[in-house]
């Protein structure tokens, strides 16, 4: 007997639905572009690091690649849940991107390659494949790099906007950004679900856009230096991404927004983005900077934009071809 | 000198209004956002690791 797929129709109407999934997109390389960060410390401030202390550089970039391990492996999968449990629903109705075409398709493919990446990464800085071995080394790592970092704070923090600005080429003055204990601003929406809520105590930094008299500016706080650098970079990424977002209608915003900021699809975003957004990276024009690329692709109608993430992964030559021409 | 036709004259046409100069391009950093629209939540980052947590929960606590 032939076995019948259950339909289940969408709450919400096509354009609605389309808006949503475009917010999704660029939330994944918000957070991609920020986790990609992770993976090194940027050359431009090797010499200053240096300059600080010797250790902050293999420190921050063991630190960096031990944290992505955790995205896939270790004690945090008791508060996310199995990785591969949610990439391998995306055909089911539950999973928050069953509706979203590109990554029903490519998602878990997707998914397999970014959590190779950071295993061969982990694998050239020797550090343990096992989760509860890469707690125990992160955990003594931390405790160090906590002492190490105290009395540099304000350097360090000079240096995080540095990597920012050559990284994006904003100006620093748009760049608020500190280390501290309490990195937690603004208004989150509470988390419907007990994951979210637990999701929500684990959290050691926060990034956002404010508004400060007539201008926006990134505002960035984390407990330590690499995180902080994170934090930045998904800032200045969201700033960017409102261009998407502005001619949005009212109504239309903030159901948009209820469908799509929510901690807990932070998890899979987290997982899967740094992977997306080396794709985005490989497909860059020359003779665009960063800034203007990813501007372009959150000014794309939700149907283009679509279209583009399926070109970059299917015919990347096409999706250099489509930037090029917006 | 050769027998040439003189050369056609142009009409008198009025000249073309110089176009519009083209609208700069916007800036990544300064999209424009209604006054009145809340800004998007601010998105999180998780603590590296659960032991990590409970050691930051603790220095909160005894800094």
């Amino acid at each position: 007997m032939m076995s019948k797929k259950r339909i289940v129709p969408d709450e919400l109407d096509p354009a609605t639905r389309h808006a949503v999934n475009k917010r999704l997109t660029l939330n994944i390389l918000i957070q991609g572009a920020a986790s990609e960060s992770f993976f090194d410390v940027h050359p431009s401030v090797h010499y200053d690091l240096n300059l600080l202390d010797k250790r902050f550089v293999p420190y921050y970039r063991t630190i960096g690649r031990g944290t992505n391990l955790t995205y896939w492996r270790g004690l945090l999968l008791l508060v996310t849940g199995r990785p591969f449990k949610f990439w391998n629903s995306l055909s089911s109705p539950g999973n928050v991107f069953y509706r979203h075409r590109f990554l029903r398709r490519h998602g878990k493919q997707l998914a397999i390659s970014a959590k190779q990446h950071v295993l061969d990464r982990c694998v050239e800085n020797g550090l343990p494949m096992s989760g509860i071995q890469n707690e125990v080394c992160m955990h003594a790592l931390l405790t160090r790099l906590i002492r190490l970092e105290a009395p540099n704070y304000y350097f360090l923090e000079q240096l995080a906007k540095r990597v920012c600005t050559e990284t994006f080429e904003i100006a620093p003055e748009k760049l608020n950004a500190s280390i501290t204990f309490s990195p937690e601003f603004g208004t989150v929406r509470q988390p419907k679900t007990r994951r979210g809520r637990m999701l929500l105590h684990l959290m050691g930094g926060w990034s956002g856009v404010e508004r400060r008299g007539d201008e926006l500016i990134v505002i960035a706080k984390a407990i330590f230096w690499p995180m902080l650098v994170h934090e930045l970079i998904k800032g200045t990424m969201e700033l960017i991404c409102l261009h998407g977002l502005n001619d949005l209608p009212e109504s239309e915003f903030e159901k948009v927004m209820d469908y799509t900021e929510h901690v807990e699809y932070e998890v899979p975003m987290m997982q899967i983005g740094p992977e997306i957004y080396r794709r985005f990276v490989s497909v860059l024009p020359s003779g665009l900077s960063l800034a203007q690329c990813v501007m372009k692709i959150a000014q794309l109608d939700p149907i283009d934009l679509e279209e583009f993430m399926f070109e970059m992964v299917e015919a990347p030559n096409r999706a250099t071809d489509m930037l090029r021409a917006i | 000198m050769p027998d040439t036709a003189p050369p056609p004259v142009k009409p008198d046409v009025a000249p073309k209004p110089a176009r519009p100069a083209p609208k700069p391009a916007p800036s990544p950093f300064e999209p424009q956002w209604p006054a009145d629209r809340p800004l998007p939540q601010p998105k999180g980052l998780f603590q590296i690791n659960l032991t990590g947590h409970l050691f930051m929960k603790r220095r909160q606590v005894n800094p």
